[in-house]
């Protein structure tokens, strides 16, 4: 469970280069963020490696980040995981994705801190709804969100028509959409 | 700008699972600063983040975060 620290106070802390905030932000994400990578590259080298790189990166842009009020958790992770795909899809000669995530032009459309604080503490209800979803859309969205595998990549790999992939990971983002703003929202919903 | 059309793609163009023409619209209007989409990303933007928490969580070696830390204090 993180420790729970504002989160726009630790950007402001960053920016302000607080030489315990680095440390804070580090214990905060550093284990999910460390899940991830492994999860993703099943190397744990490689997933150090992009570990670091990633949390030199970021806080690099921390007065950027306070600034815009964008989550640095969210910034974090985004980064995090387009590095270990492009890794992976290198290491398995696919071709590469063009790059969505950059952390200036992400600024512009990160969530808010403060959103993302809401989010993390109540990550074990969010759990529970993405376990909802039916498990092959719960599998498309594991190979899309931990492998960087494309919708045809999927369905090949599925044995099930590009389509179908398609039609069932929107569907699947349908429902967690809907589900977040209950969770997050200020309505209640029966999950 | 109507863009409501694009409301299914934000989250699967974030992931680069989709890579057709809903997600070289969507770059589009990010760099026209398209306030719809961008309000649209920042949401999408959430459920990757939520989609991306790990099974479990790793400790990393506490040695690695004094070596990070000593090099950005350094920078």
């Amino acid at each position: 469970m993180r420790q729970k620290t504002s989160a726009e106070d630790l950007a402001l802390r960053l920016a302000e280069h607080d030489p315990e905030a680095a440390g804070e932000l580090y214990d905060q994400y550093a284990p999910s963020l460390l899940g991830m990578l492994l999860q993703t590259l099943g190397d744990r080298d490689a997933a150090e490696e992009i570990l670091d790189d990633v949390f030199i990166r970021v806080l690099g842009e921390a007065r950027s980040f306070s600034r815009e009020g964008c989550s640095l958790g969210v910034g974090l992770f985004m980064l995090a995981r387009a590095r270990a795909v492009e890794r992976l899809r290198a290491e398995q000669s696919l071709p590469a994705l063009p790059g969505y995530y950059s952390t200036r032009k992400a600024l512009a459309w990160l969530p808010r801190a403060a959103e993302v604080e809401q989010l993390d503490e109540r990550q074990d209800l969010l759990r529970k709804v993405v376990n909802q979803l039916p498990k092959k859309q719960r599998d498309m969205l594991d190979l899309a969100v931990f492998k960087g595998l494309t919708e045809e990549e999927i369905a090949a790999k599925l044995g099930e028509p590009s389509a179908r992939v398609g039609a069932g990971m929107m569907a699947a983002m349908r429902f967690l959409r809907h589900r977040l703003a209950a969770v997050t929202g200020t309505w209640t919903a029966n999950i | 700008m109507d863009c409501q059309h694009l409301d299914e793609y934000y989250e699967l163009c974030i992931l680069e699972t989709l890579t057709g023409e809903a997600c070289a619209i969507v770059r589009e209007h990010l760099a026209n600063r398209c306030p719809y989409c961008l309000a649209r990303l920042r949401e999408a933007a959430r459920a990757v983040y939520l989609l991306c928490q790990p099974a479990r969580t790793v400790r990393p070696d506490p040695k690695r975060k004094a070596q990070l830390l000593r090099r950005l204090q350094r920078k």
